[in-house]
């Protein structure tokens, strides 16, 4: 039995993949604690979870898109959360005495912490920003991230010399994703793509009786971050789904206050309950955030993508490339360039058979339970290692 | 050349780029050199693809390797009188 320790971001959509490994791990027969806000993590984790505190700060909702999203993420969010979170974080590790650490990608200081204390962590990738090093040619871009991961570094008292990339733990990154989305990966060993960390969660209710199975059935979520932003946006798409009643329902995830009066094919509700909906969908209209996105290429099913920010454009990137859906401007797709986009992505079955293809790539990568076993074989590595080291002196 | 006569290749210049810019982004052309590239047309990754082969098929300019010499706030920042300036160094 070993302890974990897991630092992630207080957002749910880097929670619920951690949670789900978590999971694993406590079934597994593991001991589990989390670092972090009681706040935030209480609701997604649930009363057995335990929560070591590290206090509670809001941060600013991210805006923007493109690079500006980018460049305030990371300088008025993952900076500053990184220095928020040290002191907590190094409490909890002398509270807990974990032997590995967990640590959400962008949870800057979950590594740091680790390295103070020699201790092993492993990097959850949950978001799509890194891995395929979409920067890649915006080089003044990418020295940007790492200046200020050097200046972390230093300032949590870690000598400058020992530098080492606070994105990638160098000794096992776990990454929820496979190689038949993101392509080919120049990666080392360390780097295991184990597919999307799914957990079984509650269901809300449905009206399943409402669907018609002599029409196809498009899905409308565009997140929870960007409401705001997406009323335009669900606007749009009722308006170009709205004329094919004779062939599509919609079903649009959005505070049916918001769109009142929408066309005889469509529904709107507040939540769905995604997992067990999905096998009664033909294709998925949304923002191209990570988690949906992966579960729905989970049950094989294709997607048209608006993305929004952050790593949202990358992973759209991905999902056309893999031709498992096409892409459309969120900002400025007009009603009947989307209604093209979600009558070819109906109407080609090669989307579908990619999105099956991808689907079964995930499932073949094992998911947390894979995720648990490369923890177990890194723990045991290490404590090898440090017998070895112990015996040798 | 004279002055008036370099200023005037200069705004043809901008008026060929702003309605480059037009075409890819599809809003309205950017009436001033001052617009933004990204906040104020809304110009994406998707974007920045279809304006360098434009680019490139016109001018001859590599638009990739300008923006790698850009750093973060000279991305965020970048106008279409910038981008105007490039080309007609690039392609002078």
């Amino acid at each position: 039995m070993s302890r974990y320790l897991f630092v992630s971001l207080p957002l749910a959509g880097h929670v619920n993949p951690a949670a789900a490994l978590a999971n694993q791990l406590v079934t597994d027969g593991h001991e589990v604690a989390w670092a972090g806000s009681e706040l935030m993590l209480r609701p997604m984790l649930g009363q057995d979870a335990v929560i070591l505190r590290t206090g509670s700060r809001l941060f600013r909702e991210q805006g923007g898109a493109g690079i500006a999203s980018i460049r305030s993420l990371w300088a008025r969010f993952i900076v500053p959360y990184a220095k928020f979170i040290l002191p907590g974080v190094d409490r909890a590790v002398r509270e807990f005495q974990p032997d590995v650490l967990v640590v959400d990608q962008h949870a800057i200081g979950g590594a740091l912490v680790a390295e103070r204390h020699g201790l092993p962590w492993a990097t959850l990738a949950v978001s799509a920003m890194e891995l395929t090093q979409p920067y890649r040619d915006l080089p003044k871009l990418v020295q940007w991230q790492q200046d200020q991961l050097v200046a972390l570094w230093t300032g949590a008292g870690l000598p400058v010399e020992d530098y080492c990339d606070l994105l990638y733990s160098p000794h096992l990154v776990l990454a929820q994703t496979t190689s038949a989305l993101t392509g080919p990966l120049d990666t080392g060993p360390h780097v295991r793509l184990v597919g999307p960390l799914t957990a079984e969660r509650p269901a809300p209710s449905f009206p399943y009786q409402w669907l018609d199975p002599d029409r196809k059935h498009v899905l409308v979520t565009m997140g929870t971050l960007a409401d705001d932003l997406s009323a335009d946006f669900y606007h749009r798409a009722l308006a170009a789904l709205g004329p094919f009643g004779d062939t599509m329902q919609v079903i649009v995830v959005a505070p049916p206050s918001g769109l009142p009066s929408p066309p005889d094919n469509t529904i709107v509700v507040p939540r769905v309950p995604l997992l067990p909906l999905l096998p009664h969908i033909d294709t998925v209209v949304g923002h191209a955030g990570v988690n949906t996105t992966s579960e729905t290429l989970a049950a094989g099913v294709p997607l048209v993508l608006a993305p929004i920010r952050h790593d949202q454009p990358e992973m759209a990137r991905q999902v056309v490339a893999a031709g498992a859906g096409v892409r459309v401007r969120f900002r400025r797709v007009r009603p009947a360039e989307l209604a093209t986009a979600v009558t070819t992505v109906l109407g080609d079955p090669s989307y579908r058979a990619n999105a099956v293809r991808i689907g079964e790539s995930f499932r073949a990568a094992g998911g947390t339970a894979e995720a648990a076993l490369c923890l177990a074989g890194l723990q045991q590595t290490m404590s090898d290692r440090r017998r070895s080291l112990s015996g040798a002196g | 050349m004279t002055a008036s006569e370099s200023s005037d290749t200069a705004g043809e210049l901008f008026a060929e780029i702003a309605g480059i810019l037009a075409e890819v982004t599809g809003v309205d052309p950017p009436a001033a050199p001052d617009v933004t590239l990204e906040g104020d047309l809304g110009l994406d990754s998707l974007d920045v693809v279809d304006l360098a082969v434009r680019l490139h098929e016109r001018y001859g300019v590599d638009l990739l390797a300008f923006l790698a010499t850009l750093d973060v706030d000279g991305l965020v920042g970048l106008t279409a009188g910038e981008l105007t300036e490039h080309v007609a160094a690039a392609a002078a």
